[in-house]
């Protein structure tokens, strides 16, 4: 990591970085010198934007991924510096090397100083992923001019922002929710993860672990993004036609992603992504989704079984939803299957309401929807800290939406399966069933085999 | 007057209509068809009464109607039974030849006869029909009738049809609650069969696959004997409650859905369509007929499929060269012939009562196959009365006895 490790005008320093202005010649050769290096991951480049973005890039670059083909784009120089990513591009014109103080506008304007130097590491990728954490000011305001820079670049943009904690406060909720306002606007996919759902209601999980786990998810996910971009289709949709389907119909879109090895690993993976913190809410959320797509990524071993199962699974899961699946191999997975699973929302799902309340914003106009959520009207709870009965109520509702949160499996089981029981024998109800190997033949053929009806 | 020996009379107590055919048997025992009553049955599910009070309502409405038709009193009826509970299987006797001189006499193949219907079924199992299928003679297979052959060791195959007794005994019940007398109980599917298959069509080897409301019977037949019968309480209310699950309307708005539009096969012609439909309050309701066609396409192929694999499992599949002859009110579903076809891998075709005389009208239904096959195993009993009390007096001496109201 010598001469990779800094950008422009800071090549060949030991010392910190030193932000470099918007046209700095430099750039330029050691651009070429890197792309023409050899990829695991031809064609996919990865945008770090802000301190979060940066040290999410660190975490995939940690798992192998090449830093060739990451950049990282951050107002704070020491962050930025000590990135593993080769390309480095600091935000700060003024060269101070300081955050922007939680102020998407200077973000922005921030951003807009290196933008040539953006468009140069976008250009000739086919697809650019950018990862940044919302709310602040790097990653709110600057990723979607990024966004917006790939996009002209010819790339195919996915954008995976990490929303903040609600304990953060209602401010930095808002700004977040603007941001992605914004990032749907110009990204082709907009896959949030909602840090808020990897919050244990248990004392005893530390802050430490906390981030450990949200970190974990999303750099899972993002490594299950970059690697469906650069894997090859044999089934189904290829991974950048589920992302424009998504962006068609998509209001609002969720992902989860899991990976697993071993014997069983169909069974494991799938477990895992249907008690993925983001569909907490389980088999509801699926079943409410306007679509579900299922991205199968193994190695040369994947079976046909596998995906089956899988795809099955989910299809299961997600009731009547319209279901699409792709699937395809990427050397690098060798006997790991990695599982993604999309859900599109024309409105937001209903159990989302109460909890996110900002997140009305997303869905309709902001500017419409910003007096409701004006200051101490809509949302005093997480803005006071101290009054227990208003908080406890929330809390209550909650725990309410989210109950059992421990044991995620069980129960949605049985909420899935229970009704479809009652309803579907109709008049068959006083009759002896029809039981044939195990299976009751009076419930409807479609349900049982998982048909999805349109 | 008819003499009442001449008048036979089938009652099948069906899921969706309870259907009495009046026969007449002439001199020469040919049959002749000269009534039919039928309603709608409102006390059975699954073949079965659930409802006896609704049940003998129905049934009175058949018999008035078919008495009406025919001119005659009804007196004594054929009762077609079947159910989830019938099983069928094959059993074999074995009976050594004792006589000196090795000759088979009438008595050893009713000693043959008799061992091989000593089965073992549950207490609570009462045998419907005990078929006899071909003799092997020290294991020279295929002998019809071995009377007057030599031999030292006579083996038979019977095909046992068997139930359980007192789900047998309901329907029963309720027929001599309404002062019948029921001559012998006939496995629906065995009597469609005995309606549809010609005795060439018999040696080819054939199935019958009566599609009813609330089961389906089926009854494989191979070089002229009965094979294999089995039955899957699974039918057309299946397919009207899939629909009024899955497309969301009430069951009697679903059945009529299925009538309307219904088919067995998913075509490209329905990809998108959809049915405004109206309800009595006025309320509007759309239903995309893709849908509906998928959950009936689905369920249809299910119950050939399970049929299929019995088939398989009972390795009968290779003596087929007849093909599949469909009846019941499932074989009125639009292309359930190809859906058929294409899950069975044999020709298949609406089966056409055989070989009768009489109302034109009841003979083309496929749903008066059972009906018309019971008066046929009735004609056939009937003959074989007159020249020796058989099997089945006595059987309707048993039932009688059991059931005989003050």
């Amino acid at each position: 990591m010598s001469t990779e490790e800094f950008t422009g005008a800071a090549v060949g320093q030991d010392k910190p970085v030193e932000p470099v202005g918007a046209s700095s010649p430099a750039a330029m050769p050691q651009e070429q010198a890197l792309s023409s290096a050899p990829e695991a991951f031809p064609g996919v480049f990865v945008v770090g934007v802000g301190n979060a973005g940066v040290n999410l890039v660190d975490a995939l670059i940690r798992q192998d991924f090449p830093a060739s083909s990451c950049a990282v784009v951050n107002g704070d120089a020491p962050a930025l510096g000590g990135s593993l990513a080769a390309h480095k591009i600091a935000m700060d014109k003024q060269g101070r090397g300081m955050g922007f103080g939680g102020d998407p506008e200077r973000g922005r304007v921030g951003a807009e100083s290196c933008q040539a130097q953006i468009a140069e590491c976008c250009k000739e990728r086919r697809s650019v992923v950018i990862v940044c954490g919302m709310g602040g000011g790097a990653g709110t305001g600057g990723a979607p001019l990024v966004a917006r820079l790939a996009k002209a670049a010819g790339a195919l943009v996915v954008c995976l922002p990490v929303m903040p904690f609600e304990c953060e406060g209602a401010l930095r909720g808002r700004i977040a929710e603007s941001g992605l306002v914004d990032l749907r606007k110009e990204a082709d996919l907009v896959l949030p993860f909602r840090n808020d759902r990897v919050v244990s209601s248990e004392a005893a999980v530390s802050v430490l672990d906390t981030f450990k786990s949200a970190n974990e998810f999303i750099v899972c996910l993002l490594k299950c993004v970059v690697r469906a971009f650069t894997a090859g289709n044999v089934m189904g949709l290829p991974f950048s036609d589920i992302c424009t389907l998504m962006h068609d119909r998509a209001d609002l879109c969720l992902a989860a992603a899991a990976e697993s090895a071993g014997a069983e690993r169909a069974e494991t993976v799938v477990a895992r992504i249907l008690c993925h913190p983001v569909f907490e809410h389980g088999s509801a959320t699926l079943a409410e989704a306007e679509t579900v797509a299922v991205n199968v990524v193994g190695g040369t071993t994947l079976g046909i079984a596998e995906i089956n199962k899988i795809v099955d699974r989910v299809a299961q899961e997600s009731a009547s939803t319209p279901l699409v699946m792709g699937a395809a191999i990427h050397p690098e997975m060798g006997d790991r299957i990695a599982v993604m699973v999309l859900v599109d929302f024309r409105k937001g799902p209903q159990t989302e309401a109460p909890r996110m309340v900002s997140e009305q914003q997303a869905r309709g106009s902001r500017m419409a929807e910003m007096p409701d959520m004006g200051p101490g009207s809509s949302r005093p709870p997480s803005r006071l800290v101290p009054p227990p009965p208003d908080l406890s109520q929330e809390r209550l509702r909650q725990i309410h939406s989210q109950a059992g949160r421990g044991r995620k499996g069980a129960p949605r089981m049985r909420q899935v399966q229970l009704p479809l029981d009652i309803i579907s024998r109709g008049r068959f109800d006083k009759s002896e069933p029809t039981i044939l190997k195990g299976e009751d033949l009076d419930i409807p053929t479609y349900v049982r085999r998982g048909i999805s009806l349109n | 007057m008819f003499d009442s020996s001449t008048i036979v009379v089938g009652l099948e107590v069906g899921t969706s209509k309870v259907c009495a055919v009046v026969g007449e048997v002439g001199p020469e025992g040919a049959l002749n068809i000269v009534g039919l009553g039928q309603a709608r049955s409102r006390g059975v599910r699954k073949g079965e009464i659930v409802d006896a009070g609704l049940a003998e309502e129905d049934i009175r409405r058949a018999i008035v109607e078919a008495e009406q038709m025919a001119d005659v009193e009804i007196r004594s009826v054929f009762l077609g039974v079947t159910g989830g509970h019938l099983r069928g299987f094959n059993n074999r006797g074995v009976h050594p030849v004792v006589s000196a001189d090795r000759e088979i006499t009438e008595d050893d193949v009713k000693d043959v006869v008799k061992n091989a219907k000593a089965i073992n079924i549950p207490a609570q199992n009462h045998v419907v029909h005990a078929i006899r299928q071909h003799f092997c003679i020290d294991g020279q297979d295929g002998i019809t009738d071995p009377v007057g052959m030599l031999g030292s060791k006579i083996e038979v195959e019977v095909h046992v049809v068997h139930g359980i007794v007192n789900r047998l005994q309901n329907p029963i019940r309720v027929i001599k609650g309404l002062q019948l007398d029921v001559d012998d109980i006939v496995f629906g599917g065995l009597a469609s069969s005995l309606a549809l298959l010609s005795n060439e069509q018999k040696e080819l080897g054939s199935v019958v696959i009566d599609i009813g409301g609330g089961t389906t019977e089926y009854v494989v037949y191979a070089n002229g004997i009965i094979k294999h019968t089995g039955v899957l309480a699974l039918g057309g209310d299946h397919v009207s409650n899939d629909l009024a699950y899955g497309l969301k309307v009430p069951l009697s708005r679903a059945e009529q859905l299925k009538i309307e539009h219904g088919s067995a096969l998913m075509d490209d012609s329905v990809k998108g369509q959809t049915l405004t439909l109206t309800s009595e309050t006025g309320a509007m309701k759309i239903i995309n007929l893709e849908n509906l066609r998928r959950i009936m396409h689905l369920r249809l192929e299910e119950i050939l499929q399970l049929i299929a694999q019995d088939l398989e499992q009972a390795n009968v599949m290779d003596y087929l060269r007849g093909g599949v002859f469909l009846c019941g009110g499932g074989a009125r579903i639009p292309q359930i012939a190809n859906l058929a076809e294409q899950v069975l891998g044999l020709p298949v075709s609406v089966g056409k009562t055989q070989s009768m005389s009489g109302i034109k009208s009841a003979l083309d239904q496929p749903e008066f196959a059972t009906g018309i096959g019971l008066v046929k195993f009735g004609s056939f009993q009937q003959r074989k009365r007159t020249s020796k009390s058989g099997l089945s007096a006595g059987l309707k001496s048993t039932f009688g006895q059991i059931f005989r109201r003050s």
